[in-house]
C-alpha cells in the first residue's frame, strides 16, 4: 500500500517567455517567442498569447512569424533563466526540504511534513504562487495529488496560473478515460507500441493482463500498468541526493550541415573540451567516448569506443572521437554532433602520467581550466577553433539542474 | 531594436541590507538618466566575477546595465528603444 503523501507538482508558466516580459514591460501581453541563438535555432517558449496563434516548441523562427506575423522574437538568455529558477528553488525551500528539481521551470515538492507546519496542501501551494508572484512577478501552475504522477497531471489540468488537486478517491474516475500519453514518460512511440495492443486510456491499459505487458515491454510492463492505474511509488529525490551520473556529454546542432570532415574535426575539438571541462571540474574520468552523428535527414547514429586507461583530458578526448570519425563513410551532410564520456570513475589522488608528452597535456589542460575558471568561458581556446565562430548551444535542455554532476546530458 | 554599448559608465546606487543593490541613476554621454524603474534583476558570474544585471526603465527606453560586484564597477550593456 502506498502510505499517504501529498505531492505537489510546479510548472512555471512559459517560464522563458514570462522572464523576458517582465524584463520588457512593453511585451506584457504581446505574442513573444523565445528562440535559440544560433542561425538554425527554433523556439524554446513561446507566450500564452503566441499560443493562441498556435506557436509551439520546436518551430523554427519562420514558422512562427508565418503563424503570428506580429510575434516578438527575444534571443534566450540562459543566466537569466538559471538564476530565476535558483530563486525560485530557494522559495520551494522555505516549505519543504524535499524539493527535486525536475527541470529548469519545474519541481517536485513533498510536502506531508509540512501540512503541520503551513496548513492545508491549497494553502501551501497558494502561499508558494503568491511568493513566487510578489518576489518574481511570474505565475506557475500547482498540482497537488498522492504522488508524482497524479500531482504532475494535477498542474496541467488548469494552465496558466492554475492550481487542481487530485484526491485518490478522484483517481480511478479520472484515470478511466485518460488518453494514455498524458502521462509523464508515456511519450508518441509508447503511445503507438500500446494502440497495437488495443489501449488508447489508461483505464484500457491498467485493465490489461501483467502477462500480456511484460511480454511486450518487458520489466517496464509493470510500471505502465501501475502508471496506469495512477501508482508512483517513487520518492521525491532533494537536490544533492541525485543519483551519480553516469555519463557527460554535450551535443550541438551545427548552423549548417557540413560533410568537410575537417570541419568536423574542429566541432568535436570545441564539444571535446566542454566534456573535458566538465569531466575535470567534477573530478570524474571515463573510459568509453561516444561520439553521436546526426544527418540532414535527421538519422541518427552512436558509435563507441572503450580504451584501456580512463581520461578527461580535451585532447584524449578529441583523439578518440577523431579515431572513430576516420572509420565512419558519411552518407549524408552532418547536421549535429555529439560526444560524450561515460564509463566513469571518480578521481580521488591525482595520477601522474607516465610520458613527458601526456604529463605536459594535462598541465596544459589544468591552466587553460584555471583560465577559463577565472575569466569566463571561451577566455582560452584551442588554436584551431579560432577561424570557426563556435558557440556551444546556448539552448538549456530540459535537464538543466542548479548545481553538481548530472545524470542526464546536456545539449 | 537593442542596441549593445557595453560601455563603462557612473551610477548612482542604493545598498540596502542584507545585500541588495539598487541603481536609482546614471551618467551616459553626459546625460543623467534616471531609474524609474528596475523591471528585473539577475545574478551571473563571469570567469571568478560576480555580476549583478539590472533591466532598468529610464526615459523612454529600457536599459541593461550591469555591476561587477568584485571589482566595483557599472557597465551599460545594452539600449532597447522598443519600450
Ligand atoms: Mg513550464
Amino acid at each position: 500500500m502506498e502510505r499517504d503523501r501529498i505531492i505537489l507538482h510546479i510548472d512555471m508558466d512559459a517560464f522563458f517567455a514570462s522572464v523576458e516580459q517582465r524584463c520588457r514591460p512593453y511585451l506584457m501581453d504581446k505574442p513573444v517567442a523565445v528562440i535559440g541563438s544560433g542561425a538554425r535555432t527554433v523556439v524554446t517558449t513561446a507566450s500564452y498569447q503566441a499560443r493562441k496563434y498556435g506557436v509551439k516548441t520546436g518551430m523554427t523562427a519562420y514558422e512562427a512569424r508565418k503563424m503570428c506575423p506580429m510575434i516578438h522574437l527575444v534571443t534566450v538568455d540562459n543566466r537569466k533563466y538559471t538564476d530565476t529558477s535558483c530563486r525560485i528553488v530557494k522559495i520551494f525551500q522555505m516549505f519543504t526540504p524535499l524539493v527535486e528539481v525536475f527541470s529548469i521551470d519545474e519541481a517536485f515538492l513533498d510536502i506531508t511534513g509540512s501540512i503541520s507546519l503551513f496548513g492545508s496542501p491549497e494553502s501551501i501551494a497558494g502561499r508558494i504562487k503568491a511568493c513566487i508572484n510578489k518576489d518574481l512577478g511570474l505565475t506557475c501552475s500547482v498540482g497537488i495529488g498522492p504522488n508524482k504522477l497524479l500531482a504532475k497531471l494535477a498542474s496541467g489540468a488548469k494552465k496558466p496560473d492554475g492550481l487542481f488537486r487530485i484526491r485518490p478517491c478522484d483517481v480511478q474516475g479520472l484515470m478511466d478515460g485518460l488518453s494514455v500519453e498524458e502521462l509523464c514518460g508515456i511519450g508518441t512511440r509508447l503511445a503507438i507500441s500500446l494502440e497495437h495492443l488495443g489501449i488508447k486510456t489508461c483505464g484500457q491499459l491498467g485493465r490489461m493482463p501483467l502477462c500480456i505487458l511484460t511480454r511486450r515491454f518487458g520489466v517496464i510492463g509493470e510500471r505502465l500498468k501501475a502508471m496506469a492505474q495512477g501508482k508512483d511509488y517513487s520518492p521525491v529525490i532533494p537536490i544533492g541526493e541525485e543519483p551519480e551520473a553516469k555519463s557527460v556529454g554535450h551535443s550541438m546542432t551545427l548552423d549548417r550541415d557540413i560533410m568537410d570532415k575537417s570541419d568536423i574535426l574542429c566541432y568535436l575539438l570545441h564539444l571535446s573540451q566542454m566534456v573535458g571541462r566538465r569531466a575535470r571540474a567534477y573530478r570524474v574520468a571515463g573510459r568509453t567516448v561516444t561520439l553521436t552523428v546526426r544527418y540532414a535527414d535527421f538519422h541518427t547514429f552512436t558509435i563507441q569506443k572503450t580504451v584501456s586507461r580512463a581520461i578527461n583530458g580535451s585532447q584524449d578526448i578529441w583523439n578518440i572521437a577523431a579515431d572513430i570519425l576516420s572509420d565512419i563513410s558519411l552518407m549524408q551532410p552532418v547536421r549535429l554532433l555529439g560526444v560524450s564520456l561515460s564509463n566513469l570513475f571518480p578521481l580521488r589522488a591525482r595520477q601522474l602520467s607516465l610520458f613527458e608528452s601526456s604529463r605536459r597535456q594535462e598541465e596544459v589542460c589544468a591552466v587553460m581550466d584555471k583560465i577559463n575558471d577565472r575569466y569566463g568561458e571561451g577566455a582560452i581556446i584551442w588554436g584551431m577553433l579560432l577561424p570557426y565562430c563556435l558557440h556551444g548551444s546556448r539552448i538549456i535542455s530540459p535537464s538543466w539542474r542548479p548545481k553538481g554532476i548530472r545524470k542526464v546530458n546536456v545539449k | 531594436m537593442v542596441s549593445q554599448i557595453d560601455m563603462p559608465i557612473s551610477v548612482g546606487a542604493v545598498f540596502e541590507p542584507p545585500d541588495r543593490v539598487r541603481p536609482v541613476w546614471f551618467m551616459w554621454q553626459g546625460r543623467r538618466y534616471v531609474v524609474t524603474k528596475v523591471t528585473y534583476t539577475w545574478g551571473r558570474r563571469e570567469g571568478a566575477c560576480r555580476v549583478q544585471d539590472f533591466s532598468v526603465i529610464a526615459g523612454a527606453n529600457l536599459y541593461q546595465i550591469s555591476f561587477y560586484r568584485d571589482a566595483m564597477a557599472w557597465r551599460l550593456m545594452a539600449v532597447d528603444d522598443e519600450g
